[in-house]
Formats: structure tokens, sequence, C-alpha cells
């Protein structure tokens, strides 16, 4: 059935719109801390005073640390909220998780929080881009794309890691 | 909320899965065990999030939008498919069985990231809306994670060298 490309390709305008459906669906949907989704950084951006006494879950820089403050954002905006009731003391750069009940004067009262240092997540994605790479290369030891049939497929004879990088130095790409 | 971990992990546990399974399954070769790591990467699409930032995609459609689905399981499914019809037609169906291999891996994993509120993500979105409580074993952030993947995928490639 999806032998042509015809059928291939309104399967995959299909899919996509589809796709386009969830991310609409997901993003209209509020907190409801019953099924553990709690408010967060847009929607206390957004309206802080229509969570009060709420639960709510947000993340952000540390700018201040007496008392503590965090800087959250939401896309250009961001707001400053008062952490008290932390255990935990961080510094200032560090990222606050806080788990806990937003109360007036845009104060969290805290439930449970974590602390990751900043260069924490320089770590993260840097790893997380040696695993992209990772992939990215055995993709390309291993598929080839066929113009004929519009499609990838794996190759025959899979490059190694290192045979893939000599084959991208040499800029021989016909294969 | 959706808190991730570090990709090289989830690379390494989709290199680990596809290289037993090709002990078991001899159509497995090494491009399919490349289709499961890159699975395991579907996920972490939603870093997209970094370089689009939703609310403004939300100005610019007028509507509500959300990367979120992109984690969860009916985004993942979806992705999926698309990533399986480029694939030629008779390898299709594998390929899409070895990418939900890997993705799911990756959710499955997920859910046990630490987080504040100890509740988890919308895995089963949007079949099950719930958020599950996290046992909150380890941090996106934390270093052991890559390492302990990443030997035990080296043990699996030694001893798939020896076989």
């Amino acid at each position: 059935m999806l032998g042509s490309h015809r059928s291939r390709a309104i399967v995959l305008i299909i899919l996509l719109i589809l796709l386009l459906s969830l991310f609409i669906w997901y993003g209209s949907l509020s907190p409801d801390p019953d099924k553990g989704r709690f408010a967060g950084n847009d929607e206390l951006v957004e309206d802080y005073e229509r969570y009060l006494d709420e639960k709510v879950e947000v993340s952000g820089e540390v700018i201040e640390t007496d008392p503590v403050t965090i800087e959250i954002e939401s896309g250009d905006r961001t707001i400053e909220l008062k952490i008290v009731d932390l255990q935990e003391e961080p510094d200032q750069g560090d990222r606050l998780s806080v788990f806990g009940t937003a109360g007036e004067n845009k104060t969290i009262h805290v439930q449970n929080a974590m602390i990751r240092p900043f260069w924490r997540y320089g770590y993260m994605y840097g790893i997380s881009l040696v695993g992209a790479a990772w992939v990215g290369l055995r993709l390309i030891g291993g598929w080839r794309f066929d113009k004929e049939k519009i499609a990838f497929e794996p190759r025959n004879d899979p490059m190694g890691v290192k045979e893939t990088i000599s084959f991208l130095i040499r800029g021989d790409h016909s294969g | 909320m959706i808190t991730l971990a570090d990709l090289l992990t989830h690379v390494f546990v989709g290199y680990t899965i596809g290289l037993i399974l090709s002990w078991r399954y001899e159509r497995i070769k090494s491009p399919h065990i490349t289709a499961i790591m890159v699975g395991a990467a579907v996920p972490d699409l939603i870093r997209i999030r970094l370089l689009l930032d939703p609310i403004k995609v939300e100005q610019v459609l007028g509507l509500p939008f959300s990367w979120g689905p992109l984690h969860t399981l009916g985004g993942v499914l979806v992705i999926i498919a698309v990533g399986s019809l480029l694939t030629v037609p008779k390898d299709s169906k594998l390929i899409f069985i070895l990418l939900v291999i890997g993705a799911i891996s990756h959710l499955f994993l997920d859910i046990l990231l630490i987080t504040a509120s100890g509740y988890s993500y919308a895995v089963l979105w949007p079949f099950l809306e719930l958020h599950p409580p996290t046992p909150g074993f380890y941090l996106s952030t934390d270093v052991w994670p890559a390492f302990a993947s990443g030997l035990i995928a080296l043990f699996v490639r030694t001893v798939d060298k020896i076989r």
C-alpha cells in the first residue's frame, strides 16, 4: 500500500498534520495537580496570582542568596520569585528546581528542591553532543539515500565510525 | 515538568540493546543497531524548544503550542512513523519496530529521573494523562549514568566481538 511515492506522500502529510495537532493539544492543557501536572514557569510568568495557594513546580537561576531569589523565564519574559523554607543553601548562578506552594508577593514556600551547579548543564550538553555525533556518524556510515526510491536504506557494506570519518574527509559522497 | 537524561546515556543503552538483539535475530545488523540508537535519541528532539521557543511559536500561530508531545509515547510514535516511512518499503516495518524499541528505552529511563515534585512526565500521553510518581534514581546532570551505561555497552561489545 505504501509502495507508490504518491501514497507515501499522502501518509506523510497526514502524519505531519497529526503531529501539529498534538503540539497544539498539549499546549492547550492546563495544570492538573491531581494528575501530577503542576503549574510551571510558563503559567507563573503569564499570571502568577492565578496560582496562589496552589502547588507549583518551577526552575530558574539563583540571582540572590539572601533571601534566595530565582529568575524564571518564559519566552522573552522573566519574573523573580523569592524562595522560602529552603533547606539547601544554593550559590548564586546555580539552577534551582523547586516544588512548593505559591504564596503572596511572589514567594514560593518550598516542599522539595534540587540544586544543580551551572557547570553540570555544560557537562550534560557537551556529552549529549558526543552522543549525537556518534549516532550521526553511524547513520552516515550505515545508511544511504536512494534517489529513485526517495528513501533511506541500509548499506550492504556498512562503514565503521573511523571509516565514515575518513569517508567524510575525502569528500567522496557518491556512495 | 520534563527533565532529560544526557543523550549519550540513551545512545549507549540503545547500542547495548541493539547488540544483544543482534545475537538473537540475524536480520539485525549494524545499520539496524543504529536505528535503535536513533530511536533512543528521538524523545530528545524536544530540545528543539531551546531553538524554537514554544511561546514564540504560539504568538506566530495564534494557537496554544507545546513541544511536549515529542517526549511522550504518542508524539514519539508519530515521529517514528514519519521516520520509517522515509525508509525503503521492504524495511520500513522492521525499522519502525527498532525505532520504537529505542524510544521506549529512552522514555522508560526518563521516568526514573529525580524531579522536585516527585512526579515524572506524562509518558503515555495522549493515551494516559497521568504523570507517574518517579522513583528518583538519578539527575539528568549526574555524571555516573553515562559512565555506567558506557561500561555496560563496552562489556556487551566485547562479548559481541568474542562471539
